[in-house]
């Protein structure tokens, strides 16, 4: 499966926590408590949702040929 | 792959043939080996085909597999380690060795979510040690294969390069669980803590420790998304209201103090991930784990690996068998 781009909105629900799937992939894993930690901390603005949301896709984009995320892409865009 | 405990003139040999090496022993030993593509850490405990031993005399040694490139050994201070994961090779990955106690097992273990590029690309690796007995005399060590120098005050990376179809992947099996216990929340981040919430309500952690009777050989886990992160206790002291821990506690997480675990062997078992078999690159395995389930002279599933003062998957790990896994790329 390709990776969407980041104006998906589900990249953004991932990471203010709207949407939560359990991920297989633990890299996913760290660096979702890495982004939630900064939003809740840092006020959670437009400018690092977005942010965030653009380093999730990313993640996902470095490490699409794993298993694990292939997983959690089919478990996010179906 | 490859993982055995060698003699030196074993590992000499692989070194000088230009073999990739991921090297664990005694300070002593490592120093008498040759610059090669080689990092390596001193640990005298290990996980080994025949299960936990201390060996003085050998190297435990992980090659490795067949089509991996080594492209090259970094090293990193407390003023550079932010660059960690922006260094990795977008066509790997990195294993890291950083030594127990030094200012850059601090500022990793403290900041590393924070860094750029974390959790791009995989980092495993382990924190080098010393046997127990020599703690507080010897200090514990990383060596650059690039030179065979020894560090005190730096972290090594090796970068290990993918051939084209092949994904690496790292896991981690931990198997300490939440109890249904009060939630512990952390005012700031560090390795100490005084006072906490616990359900919300303030106190001092090492009273709260001492007057509910925790037993500090099970760590704090927080939920990390789904995967359960420990915390271990390093030490309390009801004297200065101060506990101290292995890993950093983080604000905005809650902890929970694990529940007991009976038999470790059983219970790590039925806990590996089936079918890791034949692709497992690299493993490595707690101290604490090794102590505290008294791992000396028994096996753990074939799983071998040097014995550690902190795993890395990603970032620092307390009590925890991380392990990296080579596979073929999806299509």
């Amino acid at each position: 499966m390709q990776v969407p781009p980041t104006a998906h909105p589900a990249w953004t629900g991932l990471v203010t926590g709207k949407t939560q799937i359990q991920f297989s992939f633990l890299g996913a894993r760290m660096f979702m408590v890495r982004a939630q930690l900064e939003l809740r901390n840092g006020g959670g603005t437009p400018e690092m949702t977005r942010k965030c949301a653009e380093q999730l896709r990313q993640l996902f984009a470095q490490n699409a040929e794993c298993n694990s995320v292939q997983q959690d892409l089919a478990k996010i865009f179906g | 792959m490859s993982q055995h405990l060698f003699s030196v003139e074993k590992v000499e040999a692989l070194i000088r043939r230009g073999a990739g090496l991921l090297l664990a022993g005694d300070e002593s030993l490592l120093r008498r080996l040759p610059p090669g593509n080689w990092i390596g850490g001193t640990i005298p405990y290990f996980m080994a085909e025949g299960g936990g031993c201390v060996d003085h005399q050998r190297i435990f040694v992980n090659e490795l597999p067949a089509g991996l490139e080594v492209t090259g050994i970094r090293r990193y201070g407390d003023g550079d380690i932010e660059r960690i994961y922006s260094d990795l090779p977008t066509n790997g990955f990195g294993v890291v060795i950083a030594p127990a106690s030094s200012k850059v097992h601090l500022s990793f273990a403290l900041n590393a979510p924070k860094y750029d590029g974390f959790a791009m690309r995989p980092l495993i690796g382990w924190i080098s040690g010393v046997h127990l007995s020599e703690l507080g005399r010897v200090t514990p060590k990383v060596f650059d294969g690039n030179s065979s120098e020894a560090l005190d005050q730096q972290a090594v990376v090796m970068h290990v390069a993918l051939p084209p179809g092949k994904v690496a992947e790292i896991g981690i099996l931990n198997i300490f669980k939440e109890s249904d216990g009060p939630a512990i929340t952390f005012p700031t981040s560090g390795f100490a803590a005084s006072t906490v919430e616990v359900d919300g309500r303030p106190c001092n952690l090492a009273e709260f420790i001492e007057e509910s009777g925790l037993d500090t050989r099970a760590p704090l886990v927080a939920d990390y998304c789904g995967t359960n992160i420990n915390v271990s206790f390093q030490a309390v002291d009801r004297a200065k209201g101060e506990v101290r821990f292995y890993a950093p506690v983080f604000p905005g997480l809650r902890y929970h103090h694990a529940k007991p675990v009976s038999d470790y062997v059983a219970e790590f078992a039925s806990g590996l991930p089936r079918g890791i078999d034949g692709k497992l690159a690299f493993s490595c395995n707690c101290i604490l784990n090794y102590l505290h389930s008294g791992l000396e002279g028994r096996s753990t599933g074939g799983i071998v690996g040097p014995i550690t003062f902190g795993e890395v998957a990603y970032q620092l790990l307390n009590q925890t068998m991380v392990y990296l896994t080579i596979d073929s790329a999806c299509a």
